[in-house]
């Protein structure tokens, strides 16, 4: 049955993905999966709220940047345990998810993503110019290495087994989620609201769900990036970031979760291939916005097949 | 004290009107938020910031030069990067083409003319003049009255006008405008020219008022746009204005009494209170979605 | 039985009086039609009674509950599911998973027990699967249950909107025109069908300009005009009713 071969399939793939660092030994490798395993935590939980639900957030860098810095704050001021801080992380994401995304009761979808730009603008000035608070520009340094019962946490592989824990656990319950009526019922919202408030589906409600609960996976991701990277500035969490963010679940495919992760990694290759550019950088990312936008809305390896046919171009003749 | 700043605050309010009508009218016909708009117009101005410093052209010359460019700018983006998706079911695709094009603007612009802030002369040659009694700059008085003639300016063209009609049809309903016959390509493609053209003449404006111009204006152009719009009623053109004028005045009330470095905040803070609580502005038209 | 009792519904827009004082009523198991020229407020009331609009005045009794203040999303669990005029599925993903939508309230699955009590949950979805399978045989569109919404041809859109529907297990069926666009072939076996479901027990409130179809299968038909109840009665007493002819064709010189 096609559900046992999934299962095997995810399986295997979680049992592979553990045994990665028996062969890949090389730490600069091993940093860029952790750099990919980061990415594909916000790019899958983004996808839960933009690719499933249809809510346009370019804001989600923000909530990555509250998962880190409570974090970073709780273990350099409050030696805070690490575990503790990660759930405590995921928490206070959801705390400002959940009342920015009230907002879609009052607003139209338009203006809600205007909205989370302008939260994410808010959140890293506020960053920037507290001082005594979240070390203005300089950020937060020295966060120490976590420390989970005896394991401790300090090398590159190390990190990678706590990346991966987050990314299965991830991956694994937005999976759950998404084939659920759950999933349904945020699927329904993208496609047509009205007739998913007819078939009695509580729009806002939903809404406020789908998107509080990817708050909580980008609030991990923060927290884990602060133990990774031991120092956090308030320019790691920028618009920039939450477009990069954006581009990637497009370029997987809206409404797809296994497909997040060849968007992520097609990105992330790019954005490597371009260092030598940087000047160029971000010109280049906004190419590759617009020509996968015009050419392939859906994704390229998005759910739909027929991509050509499901664009309707709109060509305005003089009658 | 509070007079000049207040003055001050209603001229940076005129700028901001430039700067949001072109941002609002599109909106309007296409509920598109075009993110790229701060992008396009500070491009126009530094190609006038060019020809009036590197190739000392005359300024009346430079400016319209820069509209232009502005203005040809703008509608060449709509033509490639969001024509192909007016047509797709997920509206939200067009905004994050516009975003694209927004760092593809500000990235070429930057390696043209680097990210330092650059010094733009003032166009105005007389500085002051005396108006009951208070020194303002002349720019100020001249922003003004420039604004006030754009504005009653457009009203006309959009009331009286062949194309300012079809502008107006297009904002209701663009298929039936189609079936009447209007060019709808054709008129989108001037409603961004005319955006594009009149947010090159506020950069301008404010480059020369405040002898600055740097990249990030384009941005925080954008930001601007939108707050206006949302103060005033998106997809109105008076309410574009109206907004700005309160804009500029908040801007400028709250730089000088609170401080600059929040006064970004308190607007954001502002705005989303805004969209909560009335989010058609002042003088918006929300129009229902049809059952 | 009484199933649905509108009572001196009213609703201006603006200054337009879109329904005026409309009294209407469905029995169990009986087809109601609802016809009148273009703006005479028809999906108006429809979208009254479907909590789309909330009406100015008046009353919603269903099931001798009143519903008239529910927020939309909960009127489908009192029994009332409906369709659009402009053909409202969602486009971009499967017959299957378009009608499973139609489940949702029925789905009993919370948070909880899709992570803590997974085979609950997969049972729940399970039988959700069976009665979607049930319902598309009955509407002839097995065979496409994986197949894009947006692929089918026209005809079939506008059935599976009405299976969607079904899955909810309503008591009242609101149809807004589900002839529309559709070829006399079509009309005719979806006139079949809505008499099936009547066999079935399911009430129907219809709204239609297709006065073939809608004659054929109304057990009484309410003719609105600006908004007003013009004349009820049954189909043949309004075929022949002077002033309905006239509201549709003009007096005669």
């Amino acid at each position: 049955m096609k559900k046992n071969k999934n299962i095997i399939v995810i399986i295997l793939a979680v049992a592979l993905s553990f045994l990665l660092p028996s062969f890949v030994k090389n730490y600069y490798w091993l940093g860029i999966f952790n750099l990919l395993l980061i990415y594909s935590i916000l790019c899958l939980s983004l996808n839960l709220i933009f690719g499933f639900t249809g809510l346009l957030s370019v804001g989600h860098a923000a909530f990555y940047g509250i998962g880190a810095y409570t974090t970073a704050i709780l273990l350099t001021r409050c030696h805070f345990p690490f575990f503790p801080s990660l759930i405590l992380s995921g928490l206070i994401a959801v705390f400002f998810g959940f009342f920015l995304s009230m907002s879609t009761s009052r607003v139209r979808g338009d203006y809600f993503t205007v909205i989370t730009i302008v939260f994410g603008e808010i959140f890293r000035l506020i960053m920037q110019n507290w001082v005594n608070f979240s070390g203005g520009a300089m950020g937060v340094v020295g966060i120490p290495a976590p420390q989970f019962f005896s394991w401790r946490i300090i090398s590159e592989k190390d990190f990678y087994f706590l990346g991966l824990i987050l990314f299965w656990f991830t991956y694994i319950t937005l999976s759950l989620l998404v084939k659920s009526k759950f999933g349904r019922a945020f699927i329904a919202i993208r496609e047509d609201e009205l007739a998913a408030s007819t078939m009695g589906i509580n729009t806002v409600m939903y809404k406020i769900l789908s998107f509080s609960i990817g708050c909580f996976y980008a609030g991990l991701a923060g927290s884990y990036y602060a133990v990774y990277n031991t120092a956090i500035a308030p320019s790691s969490f920028t618009l920039d970031e939450s477009c990069l963010m954006i581009i990637m679940v497009v370029l997987g495919g809206i409404g797809n979760l296994s497909a997040t992760i060849p968007g992520v990694i097609v990105m992330l290759v790019a954005t490597e291939v371009f260092r030598p550019l940087y000047h160029y950088r971000l010109l280049l990312i906004g190419l590759i916005m617009v020509i996968v936008l015009v050419r392939y809305p859906y994704g390229i390896l998005g759910i739909f097949n027929k991509i050509a046919s499901m664009r309707k171009k709109y060509s305005y003749r003089k009658v | 004290m509070f007079t000049e700043v207040f003055i001050v605050g209603l001229s940076l309010g005129a700028i901001y009107a430039l700067i949001a009508i072109g941002y609002s009218m599109v909106y309007g016909i296409l509920k598109l938020m075009n993110f790229a708009h701060g992008d396009v117009y500070a491009f126009g101005s530094f190609i006038c910031y060019m020809l009036l410093v590197e190739y000392n052209l005359n300024p009346i010359l430079s400016i319209i030069i820069a509209m232009l460019v502005g203005g040809l700018l703008a509608s060449i983006v709509e033509i490639l990067a969001y024509r192909p998706l007016r047509g797709l079911e997920y509206r939200n695709i067009s905004m994050i083409s516009a975003l694209g094009v927004a760092y593809i603007i500000q990235n070429t612009s930057e390696n043209f003319w680097s990210r330092q802030v650059h010094f733009f002369p003032s166009i105005i040659s007389t500085p002051f003049i005396s108006i009951f009694g208070i020194q303002v700059p002349t720019t100020q008085y001249l922003t003004l009255g420039i604004v006030i003639l754009v504005v009653v300016g457009l009203n006309l063209f959009l009331k009286y006008h062949k194309v300012g009609k079809a502008i107006l049809c297009a904002s209701q309903d663009i298929p039936a405008s189609s079936l009447m016959g209007i060019p709808i390509n054709r008129t989108i493609s001037i409603v961004y020219l005319l955006g594009g053209m009149l947010g090159v003449i506020g950069g301008v404006l404010y480059a020369s008022s405040y002898n600055v111009l740097s990249i990030s204006m384009g941005f925080s152009g954008t930001i601007v746009a939108f707050e206006a719009s949302v103060f005033g009623g998106i997809g109105s053109i008076n309410g574009a204005l109206l907004g700005a004028l309160i804009l500029g005045l908040l801007h400028s009330l709250v730089g000088f009494y609170i401080s600059t470095a929040y006064r970004d905040v308190i607007t954001f803070a502002i705005l989303i209170i805004v969209l909560l609580v009335r989010p058609k502005g002042i003088l918006g038209r929300y129009v229902e979605e049809k059952v | 039985m009484t199933l649905l009792k509108a009572e001196e519904i009213d609703k201006k827009f603006g200054g337009i009086h879109a329904v005026s004082h409309l009294n209407v009523s469905v029995n169990k198991g009986e087809i109601v039609g609802m016809i009148g020229p273009n703006g005479s407020g028809k999906t108006t009331f429809l979208n009254i009674l479907s909590g789309i609009y909330r009406s100015d005045s008046g009353r919603v009794e269903f099931k001798n509950e009143d519903i008239t203040k529910l927020p939309l999303h909960r009127i489908i669990e009192k029994g009332i599911a409906r369709t659009f005029q402009n053909l409202r599925i969602f486009r971009n993903i499967s017959v299957l998973e378009n009608i499973l939508i139609g489940r949702h309230h029925l789905i009993k699955n919370s948070l909880v027990n899709i992570y803590f009590n997974p085979f609950l949950a997969g049972r729940r979805e399970k039988s959700a699967y069976l009665k979607g399978m049930e319902i598309l045989e009955l509407v002839n569109l097995a065979k496409e249950k994986n197949e894009l919404a947006s692929n089918l041809p026209y005809g079939k859109q506008r059935v599976l909107e009405i299976a969607r529907a079904l899955m909810a297990e309503p008591d009242l069926l609101l149809l807004d025109e589900p002839t529309a666009g559709m070829n006399p072939t079509e009309a005719v076996a979806l006139c079949e069908f809505l008499k099936k479901l009547k066999e079935r027990g399911f009430a129907l409130f219809v709204i239609e300009h297709n006065m073939k179809a809608i004659m054929s299968i109304s057990d009484k038909i309410i003719v609105l005009n600006v908004g007003a109840k013009l004349k009820e009665g049954i189909p043949r007493e309004i075929q022949r009713d002077k002033q309905v002819q006239e509201i549709y064709l003009g007096k005669e010189e």
